[in-house]
Parts: structure tokens; C-alpha cells; sequence
């Protein structure tokens, strides 16, 4: 059976709150909040009119465990979360650069990989996404969300293009 | 022992000396004053006086967040400016969300203190614990959007958080306010004039520290309750929809459209009526909705313009635009992005502006002195040239950056007839127009920034009766007011008591640094089969579970008054007395159209609601000045002292 992933259910919703990063941050540390050692990163596209939350996608055959030199990762067969072993982990970014979605992070203080482990099963992130932005599905069960989005390598743009950035008055 | 909420630092920047030292946040401050707005008046008390020229270095320029800014708890990202004000000469200060208060935070500082005046145009960078002082010759000239997108690139670095002036404060213009995240603007009180008076362009920050929590279990619990709030609450789709456009409702119904510098009122169907009502605003533009750091109501929304491209969505600003009887939503949009770019205080700019074309119908000034320009109202390319004229301090435009009051003293108009910014001690208060209502030109008028409505704001709802909750409605009834809800011109004195009672709400608030709309939210929007909550409760709820401060509803009313009494104390000292609270005629005026129609305030009586407010302060009735045995109760026995002892004022 296919497992459950965090999907970004309609890429023009999320509102950039940045509450995933906050509450992300907070379960996984315990005593505080830090965002940079969030597992889950919203970036900014204004001139898009986008703001787009990015977390592991749980791929199969997963290019960063592959991208390893020191085999710290590994894929958890019923779940599809990445395990890192932080004992092994040199830090070396090869993962996050294989990572074509922004993934996989390096943490700031213990400077080894860090990826999404959905909290045990109830991830954070989705439960206090206010307006549900991020949802947790199943691919089949995804497939039939009526207003989702498909995203591919290319960031959409809610408004047409803009020739760069206007900084006239 | 790291500290919980608090980050425990303080950065002192000193730009005459070039220095820039770091000092922890006393306990002292923390547990009485709190933090935000609260510790930041605080420093302006002990460090500046009736002899700091506003402009002049010696003026503070400080920057602060709450505890809970940059924490899970819901509408949290919020910072406060302040200094002593160059357009009023008492306290100011302005508050702004954004992600720039949270990002301080994660620096590792709560309050930052800006004093001296650097040689040569400078910005502040500050990456945790590594701060410099930068040349910033190159952007002085940029408005504040580029100035923003150039550190970015310079600094490689799209996720660092820019607070700047644009040309405005440059040329400190007494109505300029500080940008941060290209359009949330510290606006109030002309802090970019202070900023511009210290040669700093821009400050921008990234940080890396982590906001400790004293208990975050309680914390989530706290989360999860108020997330059920939401949810239930029906109000919370159109709310999180439409934004602060909602308040352009409410105000339509309350008739206080602004129209044509409050010559004319506005009817209950305004917002049906005109272009800009909100509905036909949201099925013609396509909108997004945008929150602040950590907000889960999301009331920012971005909005797409053809030739302008993405622009923030100015929620009130339609309705505001009625003082110059433009009903246009695209020009509003331009407008609003205009005044964020130069960096200026759209409200002032829109009183200002206003009352320049009024003075130009009345006579009261001509082409001769408009540089040849015909400023006649509901005329877009007048608006236009003139904030260009503003924010350059050029021909006219240099008398209009005094700010309205000041401007209508240059050009001699008369105060009562056309000076609009009616409401205390020199500061023009937004363009609402509050004559015939009481608790909202009591609670307008009393705001120790000089008139602001966010010092109470939820008096402002007070002209639509359902909106007022029950616990009050109770306490109308049992006061005997009857049906006094919807006798909004009526100074009974239990509007002072309401009026109070929301003050310490909104001190709260500020010092939590937390947004005033949830607290709307609350009270305005419940739903069935719950107690509408009281917010001083959860604020006192959420602060011990992020600090571990232990404190309850009680301590903190009383901190909230302390806050509220250092302030009061700050402005007497620098003169203000009653006589600068009370509003100018032209709110005591009948109303001509709407649903208030032919309704005024009685002076008398407004008069005596102002004493009533005074007495629940426990200041004096006649002057308004705080008693000693109030200040000493507070533990500012040293407030009292100083007053009696260095400026012979007999408490």
C-alpha cells in the first residue's frame, strides 16, 4: 500500500504565516522555536503573486540517499520518511543539493541532514495549516482532491508574468 | 539561565560614535513593563525629555518586539517604533507586522536603541551576533521598495528582512513612516523623519537564535483552543476573505465615510452603493490573501493591477479615499503603493492632502501658493502630484510635509473650520469620521500618541450596536443607559468605563506585541454557545506559557496601566494638559446625511465624559495630570518625583 505524504494542496493559498516552520521547529526541538531548523521551508516568489511551502516528497528511489557518500540515509519502507543517521551524516550537503524540491535541509546546530519524519504520523505542519494549504493523503486519495495542483519543476505564476521587478515610483 | 520568550538583549547603536554595544534586558523591564510598545516608552521616559529636539541626534530611535513575537501564538509578528515625535513633540510611536519583528527576535533582540546622527548616510546590519554599520550612500535617493530589493542582492540573501525610509524620510518629512517587507508600514508619528534626522537609510537583519518556551505543551493546548475558535466561528471565512475591507462596512453603516474632509456624511449603503464597495472590489480583481509572521487570520492580501503589476490590497484605503471624493479602486491601489514606496504615512498624507483642497475651495489659499495648481477635490492628478510634492519637500508640497495641523497654521487657515486633524496634541487621526459618536471621539482623543484609533480600537464598532458584546450591553442596561447603544452621540459615563476597558486591551496587545485583530475577532465575531472571551485572560494565558511569567488578568491590567501611566506622565511633562485632548469643532459638528443625521456632540457633556475617563484613571479631572498616590500604586513613585521635583508640577 502506497503511504501517506504532505501534499501542497493549491500552491496560490498558502499565505506565507509561516506557522509550519514555527510549530515544525518547536515539536522536533522541544524546548523552542528556530524556523532554520524547520523540516519544512516556505519560500517567496512576490512578483509571481506565489508563496510556496516545500517538504520532502518522499520519492521512491530518492535521489538524496543516493546522492550520500557516507549511506546516512535511508528510506523507511512502510512510511517513505528518509532516516538519517546522525551518527554517520558528515554534513556534506550532496543531499540537499540532489533534492529537487528543497527537501532535505542541513541543520543548523547539529549540522547533520534533516528531513521530514511527519512527526510519527501526525504531522505538525498540516494540523495547524489554517486555511489547508499542506494536506496528508495518500496518492490515490490525492488524486482526487478536486481544486489540487499540479505541480512540476516550473513555478506557476497566479498573475501574468512581469518583465522583472518595477522599482519606479 | 537563557531566558523563555524573551531573547534577554538589547542592541544599542550609536551613530554619532560609530559604536554599538549590546546590554540584557533587565528584569525590571520585562515583568513591568513586558516588552513591544510597553518597554519601548519606557526607554523613551528615562532617555529623552522636553529638551530632545526631535530631529535632533539625541532623539531615541527604538525598535521592539514582544515576547511572543516570533512564537506559534496565533497574529504574534508584530514590532512597535518609537521616539519623540517630530510632528507632535510628545510621544510616538508606530506599530507594523511583517516578519521584521519575528526575524529580530531570531537575531537575539528584543529592543534595539538607535541615538547620534551618522556623518554619512548608513545602514545597520545585523546577522545574530555580528552588527556593522554599512555605507549606505549608494541607496540614499531609493525609495523604499528598491532600496530592499538592492540590499537583497547585495547581501545574497532573498530571506533578509528590510526596515527602511524611502525619499520621505530622507528629507524628514514630519509624516514619514518606516517599510518593512516592502509594505508594512510603522506609519505613525513621523519615525522615518527620525530615522532620516540619523542618516539611516535601512536596517536589515537575519538571525539564526532560537525563542526558547517555557512550556510548550501548555503553549500547543493554548494554539489548538484558539484554532477551534476559528474554526467555529463563522465569521472567520469572510474575515480571512476580505481582510480589513470589513471595517469598511462597519464604518459605512456607522455613516463615518470621511466624504470630502467630513463636510458631507456618509449613508448606511455606502459600500453597496460606490465603485469600491467590497464585493465588487473582490469579483473584479483577482486577490491573494497574505499573512504576517505567525498569522493565521491572513486579513494582508496582494492584488494585481494591469500597469502596475502586484500591489498590496489597501483594505481601508477605499474607504478612506472618500475624504477626497474618489470612489476609484485602481487609483487607491497606485495611491496606497505611492505612499509605501516614499515612505509615508497614508493617512496623514490623506488628511493633509484633504485639507489642502479645502483651504483651495475656500480661498484660504490660491494658484499663488499651490505653484500654480488647482487642488480641487476629486482629482486624481492633484493626489498624485502632491505626494510626489510631499515626499520631495518641493513648492507647496514642502508646507503640506509639516503635516495638517502645522500646514494649516503656515497657511493661515482657520483651525476650527478647516484644520482636520481635529483630535489631540498634533496628530492627525485616520480619515473616520467620528463627530456625533462619543466613545470613539473620546477614546480617538485620550490616545497617548497623539489621536490614534488603535490605542482602543474597539470603541470604534461601537456605531454598529450588534457588534458591541453582551457583557456590555449588560452594563448599558445596568447603568440605567437603556438603549444607549444606539444613541452613539449620547456622553453617558459608562462609555468612559467601556472606553478603559478596551484602552487596557490594546495596551496588552501592544506590549504582547500581538494584533489588535484577533482581539476584534474575538469579541465582534463569537459564535453560538460560547462566552465571548476576555482577552486580557488569554493574553495572560499565552504569556506565562511562552515566559513562564506568572501572571493572571489582574497583574496584568495593572501593567497595562503602568504602561499607560508612563506615557501619560512623558506627555505632561512636555506640557500636554486636557485643553490638547479635546477635539477641534469640526468634530462637534451636526451631522448633515446619514444615519446620524442632524446629531452632534454637546461640548459641555463631552466635557464631562473626558472628566469621568480622567477620574477612572485616577488623574485629575481638571487637568488631566496622574495623581501621586496612582503613579505610586503603579511603582512610578520616580514619575511622581520627577514631576513634582524638576518641572514644579504640584501632584
Amino acid at each position: 500500500m502506497s503511504c501517506r505524504k504532505i501534499y501542497v494542496r493549491l500552491p496560490e493559498s498558502c499565505t506565507g504565516c509561516r506557522i509550519c516552520e514555527m510549530v515544525c521547529s518547536l515539536a522536533h526541538e522541544k524546548t523552542g522555536v528556530n524556523p532554520a531548523m524547520s523540516r519544512i521551508k516556505v519560500i517567496s516568489f512576490p512578483e509571481k503573486g506565489l508563496i510556496i511551502p516545500r517538504v520532502c516528497r518522499f520519492c521512491r528511489n530518492a535521489p538524496c540517499i543516493s546522492a550520500c557518500p557516507v549511506e546516512a540515509l535511508s528510506q523507511d519502507a512502510e512510511t517513505g520518511v528518509i532516516r538519517v543517521d546522525e551518527d554517520k551524516c558528515i554534513g556534506c550537503d550532496r543531499c540537499v543539493e540532489a533534492c529537487n524540491f528543497g527537501g532535505i535541509n542541513i541543520h543548523p546546530e547539529d549540522k547533520t541532514a534533516m528531513a521530514c519524519d511527519l512527526c510519527g504520523g501526525d504531522p505538525q505542519c498540516v494540523k495547524y495549516c489554517m486555511n489547508r494549504t499542506l494536506i496528508f493523503l495518500r496518492p490515490e486519495e490525492y488524486r482526487t482532491v478536486k481544486d489540487r495542483a499540479i505541480l512540476d519543476k516550473t513555478v506557476p505564476s497566479v498573475w501574468p508574468e512581469p518583465a522583472g521587478r518595477d522599482v519606479t515610483l | 539561565m537563557s531566558l523563555n520568550g524573551w531573547m534577554g538583549k538589547v542592541l544599542r547603536v550609536n551613530l554619532s560614535k560609530k559604536e554599538i554595544l549590546t546590554e540584557p534586558l533587565t528584569e525590571e523591564l520585562r515583568y513591568n513593563f513586558i516588552g513591544g510598545r510597553g518597554i519601548n516608552s519606557k526607554i523613551l521616559y528615562d532617555e529623552t525629555g522636553p529638551n530632545t529636539d526631535p530631529l535632533g541626534p539625541e532623539n531615541r530611535l527604538i525598535i521592539g518586539a514582544g515576547p511572543l513575537t516570533g512564537t506559534p501564538v496565533p497574529t504574534s509578528g508584530r514590532y512597535t517604533v518609537t521616539a519623540k515625535s517630530p510632528l507632535t513633540g510628545i510621544l510616538g510611536d508606530g506599530n507594523a507586522g511583517g516578519t521584521f519583528g519575528a526575524e529580530l527576535k531570531y537575531a537575539g533582540y528584543d529592543h534595539l536603541i538607535i541615538r547620534g546622527r551618522s556623518e554619512k548616510p548608513v545602514y545597520l546590519l545585523i546577522d545574530d551576533d555580528n552588527v556593522k554599520l554599512k555605507d549606505a550612500r549608494h541607496l540614499w535617493g531609493k525609495n523604499t521598495f528598491e532600496t530592499e530589493i538592492i540590499l537583497k542582492e547585495e547581501l545574497g540573501n532573498t530571506e533578509i528582512r528590510v526596515l527602511s525610509i524611502g525619499q520621505a524620510g530622507e528629507n524628514m518629512v514630519k509624516i514619514a513612516g518606516v517599510i518593512s517587507d516592502e509594505e508594512h508600514a510603522a506609519a505613525r508619528c513621523g519615525m522615518g523623519a527620525v530615522m532620516g534626522s540619523k542618516n539611516l537609510k535601512a536596517i536589515a537583519v537575519r538571525g539564526s537564535k532560537t525563542i526558547n518556551i517555557a512550556d510548550p505543551g501548555r503553549l500547543f493546548e493554548l494554539v489548538d483552543g484558539m484554532y477551534e475558535d476559528y474554526k467555529k466561528c463563522s465569521a472567520y471565512d469572510w474575515y480571512t476573505k476580505y481582510g480589513g475591507t470589513v471595517a469598511i462596512i462597519d464604518m459605512c453603516r456607522a455613516g463615518s465615510a470621511p466624504i470630502k474632509n467630513y463636510l458631507k456624511s456618509g449613508g448606511t449603503d455606502l459600500d453597496k452603493r460606490l465603485p469600491i464597495s467590497h464585493e465588487k472590489i473582490f469579483e473584479k480583481y483577482k486577490l491573494k490573501d497574505v499573512a504576517c509572521y505567525g498569522c493565521p487570520l491572513a486579513c494582508d492580501k496582494w492584488t494585481y493591477i494591469d500597469g502596475l503589476g502586484r500591489c498590496k490590497h489597501p483594505d481601508g484605503g477605499s474607504f478612506h479615499s472618500a475624504i477626497w471624493e474618489i470612489y476609484d479602486y485602481p487609483f487607491i491601489v497606485e495611491f496606497n503603493r505611492l505612499c509605501d514606496r516614499y515612505g509615508l504615512d497614508l493617512y496623514s498624507v490623506q488628511m493633509v492632502t484633504a485639507a489642502a483642497m479645502e483651504w483651495y475651495e475656500k480661498g484660504v489659499i490660491t494658484k499663488k501658493d499651490t505653484d500654480g495648481m488647482e487642488i480641487r477635490f476629486g482629482d486624481k492628478e492633484v493626489v498624485r502630484s502632491l505626494v510626489h510634492k510631499i515626499a520631495g519637500r518641493e513648492g507647496f508640497g514642502n508646507i503640506l510635509a509639516e503635516g495638517s495641523i502645522a500646514a494649516g497654521r503656515i497657511v493661515g487657515a482657520d483651525p476650527d473650520s478647516t484644520a482636520t486633524g481635529g483630535y489631540g496634541k498634533g496628530m492627525d487621526h485616520g480619515p473616520i469620521d467620528c463627530s456625533a459618536i462619543a466613545g470613539l471621539t473620546l477614546s480617538l482623543s485620550v490616545s497617548t500618541r497623539g489621536a490614534g484609533h488603535l490605542r482602543a480600537v474597539a470603541p470604534m464598532a461601537w456605531g454598529v450596536s450588534d457588534s458591541l458584546p453582551p457583557k456590555w450591553q449588560k452594563v448599558y442596561k445596568e447603568a440605567g443607559a437603556g438603549d444607549l447603544v444606539n444613541k452613539q452621540w449620547v456622553c453617558h459615563p459608562v462609555k468612559a468605563e467601556i472606553a478603559t476597558y478596551f484602552e487596557h486591551i490594546c495596551t496588552s496587545t501592544d506590549i504582547l506585541e500581538i494584533c489588535k485583530n484577533t482581539t476584534e475577532f474575538f469579541f465582534f465575531y463569537g459564535y453560538e454557545g460560547r462566552e465571548k472571551k476576555d482577552d486580557l485572560e488569554w493574553h495572560a494565558d499565552f504569556l506565562k506559557a511562552v515566559t513562564g511569567f506568572d501572571t493572571d488578568r489582574v497583574g496584568l491590567e495593572k501593567i497595562t496601566r503602568r504602561v499607560l501611566n508612563i506615557e501619560k506622565v512623558y506627555n505632561v511633562r512636555e506640557g500636554k494638559r486636557m485643553e490638547h485632548d479635546m477635539p477641534s469643532s469640526r468634530f462637534l459638528q451636526k451631522r448633515k446625511g446619514g444615519p446620524l443625521n442632524g446629531k452632534a456632540l454637546d461640548p459641555k457633556e463631552l466635557e464631562k465624559l473626558f472628566k469621568y475617563y480622567y477620574k477612572i484613571h485616577g488623574w485629575d479631572p481638571e487637568t488631566s495630570i496622574p495623581k501621586r498616590s496612582t503613579l505610586e500604586e503603579l511603582g512610578l513613585k520616580y514619575a511622581a518625583d520627577e514631576l513634582e521635583e524638576e518641572y514644579g508640577i504640584q501632584l
